[in-house]
């Protein structure tokens, strides 16, 4: 048994500090300063770990709650050491500064008011090889069962690839004057629409093959609604 | 009915004829142990030759395809990051895809999206992205690059295309799409042990709400 590790932190990393886009949309891997997290912390710093499935609710709603672990200053620890120990722990390192070891406690967890944490400060997005890797360790913490990265890669890629492009979308929308809900909803509108036969474009990204085709379609799309924006 | 005289073959009907076969002695079992051997030692020699001139001229070619993307990418190039970048976008690549390809962050692509110069040598890693999706399209024949590109090379494993240009194998990603390799020999080269690594006994499947989960997979034959 053996959990992965990785080779430089870049790898875990989708943007840190001031790079993070204000406006991606909540996702799991978000690190968050100054967030409560009932009966850990009233503050302090927390990852978003609940599955991005269970973050919305209808209409791609974000649920008032959302699930986070509290992260936490640590000592240093080695890379090689994660693979086999620290189980109760996600390394996050450089998260704040190069060279330091910040981790996220995986037995330290409570639901979040997602309210609070939009109006915080989002210091970091996962990767989604960082995403796979906290879910391999909350997985193996919780269930002593080891699955491996690229399995949950195959389960989340649509979803990545969902908050990437809606987060796409935002940028061209939101800078021709649309508010951030209103850009979300027509995206949401847009990406459910049916096709014929019950086909979406949100479906079309389950598809690996067809996900180049849903890029495009979004990209011309969002451009025709910041124009008429 | 047929001509007796031709027909048959113990008659001697034209003018040339071959001397009887000077037989020395009779071959032993040992003598046609030898030749065979000779023989298996003669192809397997010949065999090696036509496999090292097969492996020089596939990197005389990758060679050759590599200085070939350099100097159409230089030609793209001048068109700017703007122009490259939206080239790109129409061919549906990810962002993401573009700066693991340029060896970039994500935030710098959009940086770039928004207008920030890039380095030269960033400028060039993007302009061989578009060199290679232009080299796909009109020498291969490949119509949508970027869907072929996140195929994976083999079924055995989730790699893809994408993965092995972002590892800097442009010149590989165009032996498989011209034929010249597959993509199994491709990650036999690049990632030993990879069938091993891959190996899974789980499956992803939908769940009744509708979204994708993993369960164990059916056993071989079952």
């Amino acid at each position: 048994m053996s959990l992965e590790t990785w080779d430089t932190p870049e790898q875990l990393y989708l943007a840190r500090g001031d790079e993070v886009n204000p406006l991606r949309p909540l996702f799991t891997g978000d690190v968050f300063v100054d967030a409560a997290v009932p009966g850990i912390q009233v503050d302090g710093m927390a990852v978003v770990i609940a599955h991005p499935c269970s973050m919305r609710g209808r209409e791609a709603r974000l649920e008032p709650r959302v699930l986070t672990a509290a992260v936490t200053w640590s000592d240093k620890i080695g890379k090689s050491a994660w693979a086999t120990g620290h189980y109760s722990l996600m390394p996050l390192p450089d998260l704040l500064e190069p060279g330091t070891l910040c981790v996220a406690r995986l037995d330290d967890i409570g639901k979040a008011l997602t309210e609070q944490l939009l109006a915080g400060t989002r210091i970091a997005c996962l990767s989604p090889f960082g995403v796979n890797l906290l879910q391999q360790r909350i997985i193996w913490r919780l269930t002593r069962h080891e699955v491996p990265t690229h399995l949950l890669q195959e389960v989340s890629a649509h979803v990545f690839e969902e908050a990437d492009l809606l987060e796409e979308w935002n940028d061209t929308v939101c800078v021709a004057g649309a508010s951030q809900a209103e850009a979300a909803a027509a995206f949401e509108a847009f990406l459910r629409a049916d096709l014929g036969a019950g086909r979406t474009l949100q479906g079309d990204l389950r598809d690996q093959q067809r996900r180049s085709t849903v890029r495009v379609a979004c990209r011309a799309e969002a451009k025709r609604v910041a124009q008429r924006s | 009915m047929p001509d007796i005289v031709t027909s048959d073959p113990t008659l001697i009907t034209g003018t040339e004829t071959t001397g009887p076969e000077q037989v020395t002695r009779t071959r032993t079992i040992d003598d046609l142990v030898e030749e065979a051997g000779l023989l298996r030692s003669q192809t397997r020699l010949l065999g090696d030759d036509v496999a090292e001139t097969n492996r020089r001229a596939g990197e005389v070619h990758r060679q050759a395809v590599a200085r070939q993307l350099d100097a159409k990418a230089r030609g793209l190039a001048r068109g700017g990051m703007g122009e490259l970048l939206n080239q790109l976008a129409d061919c549906g690549f990810a962002w993401r895809d573009i700066a693991a390809l340029a060896r970039v962050s994500v935030p710098a692509v959009r940086r770039w999206r928004q207008g920030e110069t890039p380095t030269g040598e960033h400028l060039l890693e993007v302009a061989r992205l578009l060199a290679l999706v232009e080299t796909m399209r009109d020498d291969h024949l490949v119509s949508d690059v970027v869907s072929w590109m996140e195929m994976p090379l083999a079924y055995e494993a989730p790699l893809t295309a994408i993965d092995l240009a972002a590892s800097g194998r442009l010149q590989e990603v165009i032996d498989v799409a011209a034929g010249h390799s597959t993509g199994e020999a491709v990650l036999d080269q690049w990632q030993p042990g990879w069938r091993e690594k891959y190996r899974s006994d789980y499956e992803v499947f939908e769940a009744p709400d509708g979204e994708l989960g993993t369960r164990s997979a059916p056993a071989q034959g079952s």
